[in-house]
This record gives C-alpha cells, sequence and structure tokens, in this order.
C-alpha cells in the first residue's frame, strides 16, 4: 500500500510582522502587532485609516511577470521562494507531477481605474465607452491582469510546476481549503508534491474602502497596535492585513525518499457550507462545527486528541462568541482546556492568505514547543470565556492542532495539523 | 477505478434557449446566438457580437438580492434551483449535498461608484478624491463591497437552496468550470458528499470585462457569451437506461506562448480523463471541443486517436461562456448520448495555460 499521509516539508510567508516564517514567528512569540496607520494610501475622512501593511523593501525583487500578476503574485513569489527553498523542490524532476492550489482573490479595480471610469460616467451612471476608449490612461488589458487565476497560474508557470492549478476563490475559507484541496490531490495520487497556499494584497484602495463601507473594520481603537482584539470585550471589527503564507506538501513516502525533513503534516481536512447569512456566522455555529469535526474525523482522530485551535478570531463582534460556542460543542468538557489562539490579533486578517499563513505558525509552534498568544486581552467577555492564551506566548509541548477558516459567505474550512515528530513516529 | 457519479438532472442558460433538448437541436442545426452587443457600444473593442443573457431588471437598484448575486449569481441561481429540484437533492440531508462552482470573472462593479463619484467633484468639476473620501463614499451602496467576492453568489444560493455539505469555487477560466464539476464528482465518489450541485457561471458582458473576453475569444475563434449550467450528481448505483455518468477526468497546466495550453498539457488531461474511466479512444462518440479552430487543441485530440470520433464545436453556435462552457457542454452530451449512447470527451482550457478532460457515458 502507497503510504498516502500528507506531510510538509516546505513553508514560506510575508506578513506585516516580517519577510519569512521565523521573523514572523519570533515576533509574534514577543506579542508584537504589526498593526499601523496606513501609509499606502491617505485614508483621510475614511472611519479608519490602520492596517497590517507589509514592508515592500523587503519583498523579493521585482519579476516582469509581476506587471501581469501584480503584487498579488509577488507576495506569492516571495513565500514561495523560502518555501521550495526548504523543500529543494528543485531536486524534483517530474514537474508534471507539482499541483498548485492557492486561495485568494485577484485585484479589484485601483485608485486610478475607479477615477478613469467614474470621470467617463454618465448622468444615467453607464461609463460612456467612446470616451473611455479615446482616453489615452485607459489600458483595455488591466482587466485581464487582475483576475483570480492570473497570479496562481503565472505562480505555477515561473514554478515549472505542470500538474493541475487550483484557483480558489472562498473568501476567507480560501488558504485553507487550498490546503484541502492538496491533502485531496496527494491521498488520491493525482500528484506527487503540491504547492498550496494563498495571498492577498488587500491594502489596496478599493479593498479597503470596500471593506470599510460594509462596517467591517475596527473604527475605535486606542492606537492601531490596540485595534485587533479578538475575544475581548472591547472587539468591534477585524483589522485587513495583507501577506502570503505557501506550503509545500507531499506524500511523506515521497519526502522520506528523497531525504527531506519533515516539517509537520496534514491529518485531516473538513469544509462545510453556513447556508444561513452571506455576511453572519449560523448563531448555533453550526457550520463551524460541522468543519472542525470533519477535519478531527478525517484525521482518524477524537476531539479528546485536539491540543490547541488556532483561532479564525477575527475581532469581530458576532465571530468570536461563535467560534467559542463551536468550540464547546466540539470539546465538551474540555473545552477550557484546550488552548485556543488568534495570529489574527498580531497580523489581522489576511482573507484569502489567512488559512495558509495560520497553519504555517501552527506547525512551528509545535516544532517550538509554543503556543503563540492573542493580544490585547484586557475587558474579559462573558460570552467568550475559554482560554486564548492571552498577551504572552506560552511554551507548551503539544503535536496535534485545528486551525480554523470561516468566511464570507458563509464558507467554512478547518486543517487538521500535526507535528513533525508525530508524523516520523509514524502514529496513526 | 472509475469515479461513476451519475447526472440526475442538468440545466443550462444560454442565448440559444433554456432547454438542453431545443439548444442541441439548435447548435446541431447550425443556429448562432451571436448578435450586436446590447447596452453599449463595443464596436471598439474588436467584438461587436456576443451572445447575451442577461438583461438588467428595471427594480435591479432596489433589489438587494440582485446586488448581492450580481447578473452572473442571478444566471447561477435559476439553473442551480432548476438542476436541484430535476436532481431530487430537496431529498439528500443538507449538510450530505455539495456544492462546487466555476464563477466567472466578479469585478467591483465600478458604475456602482458613480453616483458617489458625482458627488465627489471639486469647483472645477473634476474628480476629488479628498471629497470622496471625506464623505462622497458614503453614497456607495453597502452591499457594492460584495460584488467583490467570487464566492458571495455561490454562498446566496446555499442559502436559498439549504445546501451545506462540502464546496469549492474556483475561478475564473473555462478550465475552473470544468475541474469544479470534477471535483463534485470526487467529491460523492469518495463519498464527503451524497449529493452535490456542480456548475458554473459566465462572468457578465460588459465594457470592463469585454477586452478579456474579445481577447480570449478572437484567439480561440469565437465570440464571446454570457450564460450557466449546472447539473445534480449522486452516486451511481442503478443501471437506469439513459442515465448519463461521469467516469473520469484529469487536469494539467502548460502554457504555451500566446495564450492557452499547449497541445502537450491537453493531452495530458485527456489521458488522465481516459484512463480514470478506464475507456478507450475509441469508445468516445463526442469530443466537445474547447476552441472553435485550435490547432494546439485539434493536434492533442488527434494525437489521442480521437479523431474518429465525431467534432462538437458549441461555442461556434453559443459563443464563449468561459467558466459556465463545461457545464453548458455535459448538459448538451447528456442530450446527445441519449440519442447516441457511448462516451463524450468533454474539453475546457484557460486563458493562462491551465486545461482539463472530463469522460462521461450513456452506456
Amino acid at each position: 500500500m502507497p503510504d498516502r499521509r500528507v506531510v510538509v516539508t516546505g513553508w514560506g510567508m510575508i506578513t506585516a510582522l516580517g519577510a519569512s516564517v521565523d521573523e514572523t514567528f519570533e515576533a509574534m512569540r514577543a506579542g508584537r502587532s504589526g498593526v499601523r496607520h496606513l501609509t499606502r494610501f491617505d485614508a483621510t475622512g475614511l472611519p479608519c485609516d490602520i492596517g497590517a501593511q507589509i514592508d515592500v523593501d523587503r519583498l523579493i525583487p521585482a519579476h516582469p511577470s509581476d506587471a501581469v500578476g501584480g503584487t498579488e503574485l509577488r507576495l506569492l513569489r516571495h513565500a514561495a521562494a523560502e518555501a521550495l527553498r526548504t523543500a529543494a523542490l528543485d531536486e524534483v524532476t517530474d514537474r508534471e507531477r507539482i499541483a498548485v492550489a492557492i486561495g485568494g482573490h485577484g485585484r479589484v479595480p485601483d485608485r486610478d481605474v475607479i477615477q478613469l471610469m467614474t470621470r467617463h460616467a454618465r448622468e444615467d451612471g453607464q461609463v460612456n465607452v467612446d470616451a473611455l476608449r479615446a482616453d489615452p490612461r485607459f489600458d483595455a488589458s488591466e482587466f485581464t491582469t487582475r483576475s483570480p487565476e492570473t497570479a496562481p497560474t503565472l505562480l505555477a508557470h515561473l514554478l515549472d510546476a505542470q500538474g493541475p492549478v487550483f484557483p480558489i476563490v472562498s473568501a476567507c475559507a480560501a488558504g485553507s481549503q487550498a490546503m484541502g484541496e492538496g491533502l485531496r490531490l496527494l491521498r488520491e495520487g493525482r500528484a506527487d508534491v503540491v504547492i498550496a497556499g494563498g495571498g492577498e494584497p488587500l491594502l489596496s484602495f478599493s479593498y479597503y474602502l470596500g471593506f470599510a463601507i460594509l462596517g467591517a473594520l475596527s473604527r475605535r481603537y486606542p492606537s492601531p497596535e490596540q485595534a485587533s482584539r479578538p475575544f475581548d470585550r472591547r472587539r468591534n471589527g477585524f483589522v485587513i492585513g495583507e501577506g502570503a503564507g505557501i506550503l509545500v506538501l507531499e506524500t511523506r513516502e515521497h519526502a522520506l525518499a528523497r531525504g527531506r525533513p519533515i516539517l509537520g503534516e496534514i491529518l485531516g481536512y473538513g469544509d462545510s457550507a453556513d447556508g444561513y447569512r452571506i455576511t453572519d456566522m449560523h448563531p448555533e455555529a453550526d457550520g463551524a462545527v460541522r468543519a472542525m469535526r470533519a477535519a478531527i474525523d478525517d484525521a482518524g482522530l477524537t476531539p479528546a486528541d485536539v491540543e490547541y485551535v488556532n483561532a479564525h478570531g477575527t475581532s469581530t463582534p458576532i465571530n468570536d462568541p461563535t467560534e467559542t460556542m463551536a468550540c464547546k460543542r466540539v470539546f465538551g468538557d474540555r473545552a477550557a482546556e484546550v488552548p485556543i489562539s488568534s495570529n489574527k490579533s498580531m497580523i489581522g486578517h489576511t482573507i484569502g492568505a489567512a488559512g495558509a499563513i495560520e497553519a504555517i505558525l501552527t506547525l512551528k509552534g509545535m516544532q517550538a514547543g509554543m503556543l503563540l498568544p492573542t493580544i490585547n486581552q484586557e475587558a474579559p467577555d462573558r460570552r467568550c470565556d475559554l482560554d486564548y492564551v492571552p498577551n504572552a506566548a506560552r511554551a507548551r509541548e503539544h503535536h496535534v492542532a485545528l486551525s480554523n477558516s470561516f468566511g464570507f459567505g458563509g464558507q467554512n474550512a478547518c486543517v487538521c495539523l500535526g507535528s513533525a515528530a508525530r508524523a516520523l513516529a509514524g502514529g496513526k | 477505478m472509475a469515479l461513476d457519479v451519475a447526472v440526475t438532472a442538468t440545466a443550462l442558460r444560454t442565448a440559444l434557449g433554456d432547454d438542453p433538448r431545443e439548444v442541441w437541436q439548435r447548435v446541431v442545426s447550425g443556429a448562432t446566438a451571436l448578435a450586436p452587443i446590447e447596452g453599449f457600444d463595443a464596436s471598439g473593442f474588436g467584438a461587436p457580437s456576443a451572445a447575451q443573457v442577461w438583461h438588467e431588471p428595471e427594480d435591479a437598484e432596489d433589489d438587494p438580492a440582485l446586488r448581492i448575486l450580481g447578473p452572473h449569481g442571478r444566471l447561477f441561481e435559476a439553473v442551480s434551483r432548476a438542476a436541484h429540484s430535476a436532481g431530487g437533492l430537496a431529498t439528500v440531508p443538507r449538510e450530505r449535498v455539495g456544492l462546487f462552482v466555476g464563477m466567472g470573472m466578479v469585478d467591483a462593479a465600478v458604475h456602482d461608484l458613480a453616483a458617489a463619484a458625482q458627488a465627489s467633484r471639486d469647483a472645477t468639476g473634476a474628480f476629488s478624491l479628498s471629497a470622496f473620501f471625506a464623505g462622497g463614499y458614503r453614497s456607495v451602496h453597502p452591499l457594492w463591497p460584495l460584488s467583490m467576492l467570487g464566492n458571495v453568489a455561490v454562498g446566496q444560493v446555499a442559502i436559498d437552496l439549504d445546501i451545506r455539505g462540502d464546496n469549492l469555487v474556483l475561478s475564473a477560466d473555462a478550465d475552473a468550470g470544468l475541474r469544479a464539476l470534477l471535483e463534485a464528482a470526487r467529491s460523492v465518489a469518495r463519498g464527503d458528499c451524497d449529493a452535490a450541485l456542480a456548475g458554473g457561471a459566465s462572468g457578465r458582458i460588459t465594457p470592463a470585462t469585454l477586452a478579456r473576453l474579445a481577447l480570449e475569444g478572437q484567439l480561440l475563434g469565437v465570440a464571446p457569451a454570457e450564460g450557466a449550467g449546472a447539473c445534480a450528481l449522486v452516486r451511481h448505483e442503478s443501471d437506469v437506461v439513459g442515465t448519463l455518468r461521469i467516469l473520469g477526468g484529469g487536469s494539467a497546466f502548460g502554457p504555451r506562448s500566446g495564450q492557452g495550453p499547449d497541445a502537450a498539457a491537453m493531452s495530458r488531461a485527456m489521458i488522465a480523463a481516459l484512463a480514470e474511466g478506464q475507456r478507450s479512444a475509441s469508445s468516445c462518440r463526442f469530443v466537445f471541443h474547447h476552441g472553435a479552430d485550435d490547432d494546439e487543441e485539434l493536434a492533442a485530440v488527434a494525437a489521442q486517436g480521437l479523431a474518429g470520433a465525431r467534432a462538437v464545436h458549441t461555442k461556434r453556435h453559443l459563443g464563449h461562456a468561459g467558466t459556465a462552457a463545461p457545464a453548458i457542454d455535459l448538459a448538451l452530451a447528456q442530450v446527445a448520448l441519449r440519442a447516441e449512447p457511448g462516451c463524450a470527451l468533454i474539453l475546457a482550457s484557460g486563458s493562462r495555460g491551465g486545461t482539463a478532460a472530463l469522460l462521461v457515458e450513456v452506456a
């Protein structure tokens, strides 16, 4: 029987707290926040002006393909470079057996395009096409570069990955769904290696404006660093972050055959649809519970085996108590004993990249024997009464964890993760 | 082992009609849905003809559901509702019904900002960003941001049809639409769900989208189209005469210089589909081509010994409905195979090098 257990042999990321996995992890271990006043554009006048921006100067050098794939591609290339280096993926010669699964949403029209389109808007709100075409600033190809498949397919091309490419657009669940689809591809023998992850250049004018109009962003904060406060009573919305995370997944058999160190294991995957409301979670957390249970079942484990939960933990009024309820329903009497923490308290919400970034940080925590904290825990919320690893990292050996991602639109995804030590020990 | 998943219902919306049998007859008889583009002057975009389906309802501005779904979402909702009902999916526990969709490019509706832009002009009448931020933006409809997320329409369909199981949304090329069908079949075959609704919706033809669609359409020799298709899938357990079954599929990536996948990648996808379906090329009665006159695709089809199968080029008649095209082709393949039982291979490719193939059969 082929060994179809799926392990992680490479990882890479860029976030507001660092240009690599180690940099981000160490900053989080110290409880630092990457949230600042925006400098990318002037948001004066909007109800909020903060975000978790990456340091553009730390990004991998520009490549001609970025002209088409934009910042999303550059973020993905940056994370992929670290991941492929870690995994020594150049060693894999059968490139037709390398697949790519990426969560992300392409780009929305930037400020210049919106200005151009609105400049040529007629009184009835429709665009005056003749005037638009005649405007030398109008680039008809601009639309083609913003499509969600553009960056993932260009990444596959640059990495010479010739297997299936999955551009996944399930909002906040997309990064976790990318890993889940990767797990399925490998288990079913449809690929030997999957480059899975997500990338989002969210701190653009249009995305920021959109989420601000939607009322989803934190508007009240004593300082930017204190705005993202999942599970705290004073939370009032999420903070947009940007970044990318990439994992190299392969079967344990394939990894061991080429002598690569194993960094962790994808033990199981579960997903569900809330079927409730577009912007609100099911009040009884039904969809979240089903995704979490499905991931545990898929791993062949029970809730009693789970030692840590990397929460979706957005800092919104609805998500955090609902996710708390989900943990109580899944873990029962053990719920208070299972540490839960939210990376978003420090790097904001990176939407389609979040699942991948948070899975890597979960695996890194297992490697380091460390639980990353949820910062800004000051005012307890009676509806959020579990152990959120408040404010300070905690040393603890652990080997099985869940990473939750619950998306706008009601799509939920959860991955069950295992430590490298566990994968090498050969247990279930 | 072949997938062996049964298609219990199909539904489509095309510019040639909404009934698969009637649309197939029109395709076979050589009818065309292509017509001059309505709604705006598209003569300067190089593709003045298209197969349009969507017409904006008069109450569009005031309809929250329309704003959440968008025109593409409404098309998908219509075919989903039809396939869900005809396929009997309401009798399956809702947690055991999956939803797998290929969504066309869901772009921010820039024209929705027009009112805000009008309210944000400076003394000279020019658009002022500071005026926009100072208050003009408040004229933007609060649901506008949802138009930027490709999965929102799918989430709304899940709400409307009470679907709560395994799910995936891929975007935005035709191969993504075919992979949505294939992953749905795999989910049913694995037992991750008992039944699935799968399909795709095109992007909408607008001045902004036409640039992309026209470029792709020109290169493939076809015009852009709007449309949607959906099907209901269950595990195949009984041999009901005329049942369409999904047997296998494959996908690959290999960009050619220019646009689309190369012949080698398309061949790999076809080989994988035939191998998984445990069928030979000679068993294929039909090949539903992606392109109309794509030399690379024709070479790949010939190289796989499929030249003897009847070549079907639905896009010559229906236009190129992008992510929706594979689900539309699946519905038409069912009609074709019921008349001439055997296998059909459905091909779909993306503009940047992705490609996929789906093997179906009516025994």
